[in-house]
């Protein structure tokens, strides 16, 4: 890649925060409601830090370089070369198909400022080998597993009724002030109905309160006056779960006769509350064929800005095959949101899920394997249940062999730090039963490097093989299928 | 970053001996 011209102006897209993290820093996606980035976490030295720190959308590159030749004593030469050579780097490659770095004639207001000060970490400490953060970026909370509704398809452990054992909203209120000590920028809701908790708006409110954001998926929306209150907190966008607008198929998809009247009161009091709403559909054979209504009634709302698709994924609490979304059913989604998606260019379509088998070929399947995306359970994120009990994935609920820690008596960090929780990427291979883990050369690098899905595990082999390979894996038995 | 940002950063890089950019290729990543 040839020289960047000195005078062009330069900074880190602005969905992606540059953070300490204790002995070196990282480049990790925001996750914010409104994001459409893919997620990166990089793991960088100071120095990179620091360089790109002093990218704030009004310095040139020139005098970036002249600035890092000032801060290290050096001539103006060498430290150009160093700047180019980090400029080549993020702008080539897979990173410039991320939109990582971006440059301009003119200044970039849009570009967060830091502090490099923020990034002095000793050279002699720095470890750029671990992959667990220092401190958790990425923080789920399920609020409650209790959902009015009776989903067909549904993946989660709900229950009929709320918890008598759920965390006091006080303690939460201290929970969210100790993440935004840390770092965190948004909470992300789920559960059961993330809304059906007691006490949901002021646990909302605390969050916005501490210069945090909530994303929060629901199916039970919100009368006008909460939807108002919603707006009123500074939630910009709610997740609305809706599988079609044929009154009688969505009925029957959420268990609940009557359930359409109430979905379609629920979208209109968000969009009347100045509400932006992403929908989530899930992709069975009974709603597939709906998708063109379901499209054209998104687009027309004004206020959908994002309507995923997502075939569905085997349950672990209520699979039966006939919701496994055929290829058939898929290419029609797709079609429709390709003829349908140009009357709404407001609107993002996309058709996802469905697991894909692993390749047949040995050495493909290897290939794949190898070069799997990480796991970002327990080494970016952490998921809060509701009675304060923590654990590694939404879907895995309440394990005990993820259970990591109890905020009911724990902080956050004393929980992110605990035996348990970085003990859980390097078990002891002695005390696997039984299965292709129990005597794999790779087992220890598995587990703390890249991981295995411990979601697929279970999902493929049962609740009670927790310790089994992921269905991934070349050396893994054939499990149930997921997509 | 003013003038006096400058130069309690310069003495804080020294102390922490960061005085070059190496950039590492080979540090990882994408990932209901």
């Amino acid at each position: 890649m040839s020289a960047v011209p000195s005078h062009l102006y330069g900074a880190l897209h602005p969905g992606l925060r540059l953070k300490n993290d204790l002995d070196r820093a990282v480049l990790i996606t925001r996750p914010q409601p409104l994001t459409t980035r893919s997620y990166i976490c990089r793991r960088l030295p100071p120095a990179e830090a620091i360089v790109l720190s002093l990218f704030d959308g009004r310095c040139t590159v020139g005098e970036v370089a002249r600035l890092w030749a000032e801060l290290t004593d050096r001539d103006v030469a060498s430290a150009e070369e160093e700047v180019q050579s980090l400029l080549d780097f993020y702008l080539s490659g897979e990173r410039a198909r991320e939109d990582i770095f971006r440059l301009s004639e003119t200044p970039i207001p849009e570009a967060h400022a830091y502090d490099p000060a923020d990034f002095v970490i000793d050279a002699r400490q720095v470890n750029l080998k671990e992959r667990r953060l220092r401190f958790p970026y990425n923080v789920y909370f399920l609020t409650t597993l209790y959902c009015p509704q009776d989903c067909v398809y549904c993946y989660a452990k709900v229950r009929k009724s709320c918890e008598s054992n759920l965390l006091a909203v006080e303690r939460v209120e201290e929970i969210v002030v100790e993440l935004a000590g840390l770092g965190v920028e948004c909470v992300q809701f789920s559960g059961g109905d993330a809304l059906a908790r007691p006490g949901i708006f002021r646990i909302i409110e605390s969050v916005y309160a501490n210069g945090m954001v909530a994303d929060i998926p629901t199916k039970i929306g919100a009368g006008p006056a909460k939807a108002r209150r919603l707006r009123e907190i500074g939630v910009e966008v709610v997740q609305f779960s809706l599988d079609c607008v044929d009154p009688e198929t969505l009925d029957f998809m959420v268990g609940v006769e009557g359930y359409h009247a109430k979905a379609f009161r629920a979208l209109h009091h968000l969009r009347e509350a100045g509400l932006k709403v992403r929908v989530n559909t899930v992709l069975t054979p009974f709603n597939a064929a709906k998708a063109r209504e379901l499209i054209r009634f998104a687009g027309e709302m004004g206020n959908i800005f994002r309507l995923q698709f997502s075939a569905y994924g085997r349950s672990l609490f209520r699979h039966r095959d006939a919701l496994f979304a055929r290829e058939a059913d898929i290419a029609g989604v797709e079609a429709a949101a390709l003829e349908l998606g140009k009357d709404y260019p407001h609107m993002d379509i996309s058709v996802g899920g469905g697991a894909l088998p692993p390749a047949s070929d040995p050495q493909e399947r290897q290939m794949e394997w190898t070069h799997r995306a990480f796991c970002t359970a327990n080494r970016d994120s952490f998921v809060i249940l509701p009675d304060g009990r923590v654990t590694v994935c939404e879907e895995l609920y309440d394990h005990p062999a993820f259970i990591i820690g109890d905020l009911r008596r724990q902080s956050v960090m004393e929980m992110w730090n605990s035996p348990p929780a970085r003990g859980l990427l390097h078990p002891p291979q002695p005390e696997v039963p039984e299965g292709p883990c129990a005597s794999c050369a790779y087992f220890a690098e598995c587990n703390a490097d890249r991981g295995r899905c411990w979601r697929d595990v279970i999902k493929s082999y049962g609740w009670q093989k927790h310790y089994y390979p992921d269905p991934r894996c070349p050396r893994a038995p054939q499990g149930m299928r997921l997509g | 970053l003013d003038d006096a940002k400058v130069k309690a950063l310069k003495g804080a890089l020294k102390e922490a001996q960061i005085d070059e950019l190496f950039i590492d290729r080979f540090i990882d990543l994408m990932t209901c």
